[in-house]
């Protein structure tokens, strides 16, 4: 039997997740990076991806939440990671981020200033990364139809 | 006869004015509650997000980064400080938006340069009449405050502080430190003082949690928390505003419905006594003319009888 740890998953929003966890895996700058029970103390940024989290070692999938910039503070007694935003993927409206998609690379097709483009270009993955999130809902193995952990 | 009409009228307009303000009331009661629940939302983020920067703080104390550095050679007139005040749009609460604008003026003395950053139609109002400059203005409404609004806010003063056009920022809002008073407040903001940060935090230990390792550096998670956690301070002072403004407006509200049912008061006890006051003289007129119209009679009749 896996250890487990406490978690928290704060939104500035909303509390997204509270309890205890077997593991979470949180994108980061090089790649993504998976915390079991007794990690090392660090502080990690994290960055636009998917945070996936398993409450259970019997779960046969990990349940999903499409986060935003953030960091994460692993302590020696429980692991915060903190997020703009998360969002479930069923929460996700596919036709508005579609929308969403469009109009970023819409705008980065005009000129802009760096800033600009740096702002369009994040717009950009984070549709991005949504409209997977979404697609992977429709897949016949989906984790998504049980929704009763959240 | 003038005199009861022109009454009851009057009596009539302070009862349709009490049922605005009872409806205005009833509208800040809901509006406070929403913008409370709001908060909730929002408060173990913010309180994460302060936890950890005055943990950080702690552990690397000679941390350097630019929204740390306090510019010492910047003094005087060379100084500028950049100041966001929060107003309400419309007035009908009391001394609220006058508390603020009072305070900002206050604020306003010293050599320093200024720059105002105005949220809320009364203040871009007051500061355009008084014909001073407004750095920045956020053109929308101080209702419904949200987090987008507060991160627009933050963005905007900190390229300002990035840019080296101001060198200080602070933010005047209103709080409340209990349900019934509400007061204005100076927050300081820009360059983040760790020692304040720690003020804030209630009972945050000076314990150390042991060596912290950062990933990828101290300074690229330093680059993420301090703008959310400003973004975290001036969402708060929003919401405080917007909460002691309802609850301003509850208050006066209720004052002006509590003097609008003691004015009706007096007006009906006025409104009776000049009733009665005519039907008093009806009645000796009435009788008068009995009189006359009998000692008419009487006479006739004497005459009659000399005849």
């Amino acid at each position: 039997m896996s250890e487990r740890f406490r978690l928290k998953i704060l939104a500035a929003d909303k509390v997204f997740y509270e309890g205890e966890a077997v593991s979470v895996t949180i994108p980061v700058v090089d790649g993504s990076m998976q915390i079991l029970a007794h990690h090392e103390p660090m502080v990690v940024a994290t960055i636009e991806g998917l945070v996936q989290l398993r409450v259970d070692e019997k779960q046969e999938y990990p349940l999903i939440g499409v986060a935003g910039l953030g960091f994460t503070e692993i302590g020696r007694e429980e692991v915060v990671v903190l997020v703009d935003s998360i969002e479930r993927p069923q929460d996700i409206d596919e036709a508005r981020a579609r929308e969403a998609l469009a109009r970023a690379q819409e705008q980065l097709l005009q000129d802009q200033s760096i800033q600009e483009y740096k702002v369009s270009k994040a717009s950009v993955a984070r549709a991005m990364l949504r409209l997977s999130a979404v697609g992977k809902q429709h897949h016949p193995l989906s984790p998504f139809d049980d929704s009763s952990f959240y | 006869m003038a005199n009861l009409r022109e009454i009851s009228a009057r009596i009539r307009s302070v009862q349709d004015t009490m049922k605005i303000t009872n409806a205005m009331y009833m509208i800040s009661s809901t509006k406070l509650r929403k913008a409370r629940k709001d908060m909730e939302g929002n408060s173990p983020y913010f309180l994460y997000l302060q936890r950890m920067l005055a943990h950080i703080l702690t552990e690397l104390p000679m941390t350097d980064h630019e929204f740390l550095d306090l510019r010492p050679e910047k003094t005087g007139s060379k100084r500028t400080k950049a100041i966001i005040v929060i107003t309400g749009d419309k007035g009908l609460c009391g001394a609220y938006n006058h508390n603020v604008l009072h305070l900002v003026e206050r604020e306003m003395q010293g050599p320093e340069k200024h720059r105002l950053y105005v949220v809320g139609e009364v203040g871009r109002q007051y500061f355009a009449a008084k014909h001073i400059h407004l750095a920045g203005q956020f053109r929308y409404t101080a209702q419904n405050p949200t987090l987008h609004r507060a991160r627009v806010i933050t963005e905007t003063l900190l390229a300002d502080f990035r840019a080296g056009k101001v060198d200080e920022v602070s933010i005047v809002y209103t709080m409340m430190p209990n349900a019934i008073t509400s007061e204005p407040q100076v927050m300081h903001l820009l360059p983040l003082n760790p020692k304040e940060v720690k003020g804030r935090l209630p009972g945050m230990d000076d314990q150390k949690e042991g060596e912290l390792n950062f990933q990828p550096s101290v300074k690229s998670i330093l680059d993420h928390l301090i703008p959310d956690l400003l973004v975290g301070y001036v969402y708060s002072a929003l919401v405080d505003s917007y909460c002691s403004e309802q609850n301003d407006r509850m208050m006066a509200m209720d004052a002006a419905s509590r003097s609008g049912q003691t004015m009706i008061h007096e007006l009906s006890v006025e409104y009776n006594r000049a009733r009665q006051a005519m039907i008093t003289q009806e009645i000796t007129e009435v009788v008068a003319g009995a009189k006359a119209q009998k000692k008419k009679k009487m006479q006739k009749q004497k005459e009659a009888l000399r005849k």
